[in-house]
């Protein structure tokens, strides 16, 4: 098993959510690995790795990684007054909608995942306010 | 017929009190376990980033029953210090740099391995020290 299923698995998230056509209609760029560019226009969604173990069994035979990620919707909030949570919370249920409860194979990986812990989150960064809406997923990666 | 008397001794108490202790050292072991694991983190991400990360933000909290008795513990960091949840989480430009959740899983690790791998002896090794038949060196 050469394959390294964390790196594999952030390319089968960062594929499998961006050809989502119902998810990518909720957003202006797109889905961002790590961190997300200052250029990035939004709604976005950032993925970020949140830890990893690996399940190993009698002969160090390697079944699985255990993986979490924080899946997260972003809004830019530019109104007044109270924010709207309403864009951003469809693209946190649509984030739902295709990782909990997931399972899928491709070439170099058999995955699944669910969601572990919802996510929400306000931030203000370089004075604007960024609405999070997602959650933690636990992915199991095994290289096929 | 001749009378045998024979002796019964229960050791039931010490084996109750030495499967508490090695709970309580379980716990105190992986919270110790998981405070180190987030400090070292949080150390690593200051190195890392530049931010001005205190890693002795982390701290143990321990539970105890109304006889004294530890039941349970948790690491956290206090309300002063809630920014650090931007770095565990990450926010849109600052990529995330978990410390909590890693160390929740070594503490569960180490917990575990505690409680399988030396529960048994520990037990047996204080049931036998409170009979008397070793002593502690």
């Amino acid at each position: 098993m050469s394959v390294n299923e964390e790196a594999a698995a952030q390319d089968y998230l960062l594929a499998y959510l961006g050809a989502d056509t119902t998810l990518t209609s909720l957003l202006e760029s797109g889905v961002w690995l790590r961190s997300v560019p200052q250029t990035a226009r939004f709604p976005a969604v950032k993925i970020d790795r949140q830890d990893a173990s690996d399940l190993m069994v009698v002969g160090l035979s390697r079944v699985w990684a255990d993986l979490t990620f924080l899946v997260r919707g972003i809004v830019h909030w530019t109104g007044s007054g109270q924010p709207d949570w309403t864009g951003v919370r469809a693209i946190g249920d649509r984030i739902d909608a295709l990782l909990h409860d997931h399972e899928a194979a491709t070439a170099e990986l058999q995955v699944h995942s669910f969601r572990e812990e919802t996510f929400t989150d306000e931030t203000v960064e370089g004075g604007d306010l960024f609405l999070h809406c997602g959650g933690t997923y636990r992915v199991r990666a095994r290289a096929v | 017929m001749a009378k045998t008397t024979v002796k019964l001794e229960s050791r039931f108490p010490q084996a109750k009190k030495g499967a508490a202790d090695a709970v309580t050292h379980a716990i105190k072991e992986a919270l110790v376990e998981g405070q180190e694991e987030a400090q070292g983190r949080i150390e690593r991400a200051r190195d890392k980033t530049g931010y001005d990360l205190d890693p002795f933000v982390v701290w143990q909290k321990h539970f105890k029953r109304a006889d004294g008795e530890l039941e349970g513990g948790m690491i956290f960091i206090h309300s002063d210090w809630w920014y650090y949840k931007f770095f565990e989480h990450g926010t849109v430009f600052i990529p995330a740099t978990p410390f909590m959740r890693p160390a929740h899983r070594k503490m569960r690790d180490r917990f575990k391995a505690e409680m399988g791998d030396n529960f048994e002896k520990f037990v047996t090794r204080r049931t036998r020290m409170s009979s008397g038949q070793v002593t502690r060196r």
